[in-house]
């Protein structure tokens, strides 16, 4: 979902790099407040590992391939803010080194993946993670995240079809059914891979989401939700 | 929300992840060959063919020959010096990870010079 340059209008892309730059002035700035090396160790590891499995393209029928997107995973690993500089990172490299996203659309790019892909699926999550009781066992966590990551691809397939639309490419109508429709296969596979990778990440490293689950084993939920 | 981890969770789950991420790396070249959903969709409502949609334009003056050539180091996931195609995707990969992990050993400098010089609200971090 990286788009390239020369697609979008300068409008779009000044505005959403207007968006995503603030978002990442400001998250900085809080993450430099409680700033913790062992806690960018693994930033810098899951970061790693999202960027090399978004190279392996899987096909999802259609003609059509799709790529692990990781944003939701980084996102409920990491927290917002350090999950949201690890995206942008990942983006920012992959547009710089790898061709892979155009320069000028950086911002679009961030704004879909890092803000609509990341941002709004965690909101959700971290929502419905401390209100539901359900969720605060190991199988619903995993399962809430999964559909989070679902959604993820989702909003950004569709905020990215919106960009196209509006910048001309197609009618919004025709742009938008096509791009939604091929992401709804492709959101599968990452609702898939989420839920597997984190079904094995907090069966051999449990301490990884002990912010998630183990408030919830510990405490009622009354108290964990009292301790946010 | 507390996002404080354990170091030892981290010690050993670092190197498990890493791990991870360069064997991620070493299975692309297995990747689809199929334009991606975004690439589909361009093609799809593009009046003149998948060859001349202007996605495909942007892609190729970056990558290909009359493009840039080597301004993009990692273009199109491609090491320039190595000929076989799916050891320059691996090798790219891997140079994509350490260029990753290079950030991310950087980053804790920045932030704390960033951090001291503008800290209006220290009060709430004594502990730090």
């Amino acid at each position: 979902m990286h788009i390239p340059d020369g697609l979008l209008s300068n409008n779009i892309n000044i505005a959403s790099a207007a968006v995503s730059g603030g978002l990442f002035y400001y998250f900085n700035g809080r993450l430099a407040k409680t700033i913790d090396d062992a806690g960018l160790n693994i930033a810098g590891a899951l970061t790693a590992f999202v960027f090399a499995a978004q190279m392996i393209n899987f096909p999802v029928g259609f003609g059509a391939s799709g790529h692990f997107l990781g944003a939701s995973l980084l996102m409920i690993a990491l927290g917002a803010p350090l999950g949201f500089i690890s995206m942008s990172v990942i983006l920012v490299i992959q547009s710089l080194f790898f061709a892979d996203g155009g320069i000028t659309a950086l911002g679009s790019n961030i704004f879909n993946m890092g803000v609509m892909g990341g941002l709004v699926p965690f909101f959700i999550f971290s929502g419905l993670n401390g209100a539901v009781g359900a969720f605060k066992t190991r199988a619903g966590f995993s399962i809430l995240a999964a559909a989070c990551a679902w959604i993820s691809v989702f909003s950004a397939s569709l905020s990215c079809g919106l960009q196209l639309g509006f910048s001309g490419v197609a009618g919004v109508k025709t742009i938008l059914s096509t791009i939604v429709f091929i992401h709804c296969f492709i959101a599968c596979a990452e609702a898939a891979i989420v839920f597997v990778l984190l079904n094995f990440l907090t069966a051999v490293r449990p301490g990884l989401f002990e912010k998630y689950y183990k408030s919830f084993e510990d405490k009622p939920a009354e108290t964990a939700a009292a301790n946010r | 929300m507390n996002f404080a981890i354990k170091s030892s969770v981290i010690k050993n789950s670092f190197y498990i992840i890493i791990a991870a991420a360069f064997v991620a790396a070493m299975f692309s070249p297995l990747a689809s060959q199929n334009p991606d959903g975004l690439d589909w969709t361009i093609e799809k409502h593009s009046p003149a063919g998948p060859e001349n949609s202007s996605a495909g334009d942007a892609e190729k003056s970056k990558t290909e020959e009359g493009g840039e050539p080597g301004y993009f180091i990692f273009g199109d996931y491609k090491t320039p010096f190595i000929k076989n195609e799916s050891v320059s995707t691996v090798f790219s990969g891997f140079a994509g990870i350490v260029l990753i992990l290079i950030f991310f050993k950087f980053y804790p400098l920045a932030a704390r010079k960033n951090a001291s010089s503008s800290r209006p609200g220290a009060g709430d971090n004594l502990c730090r």
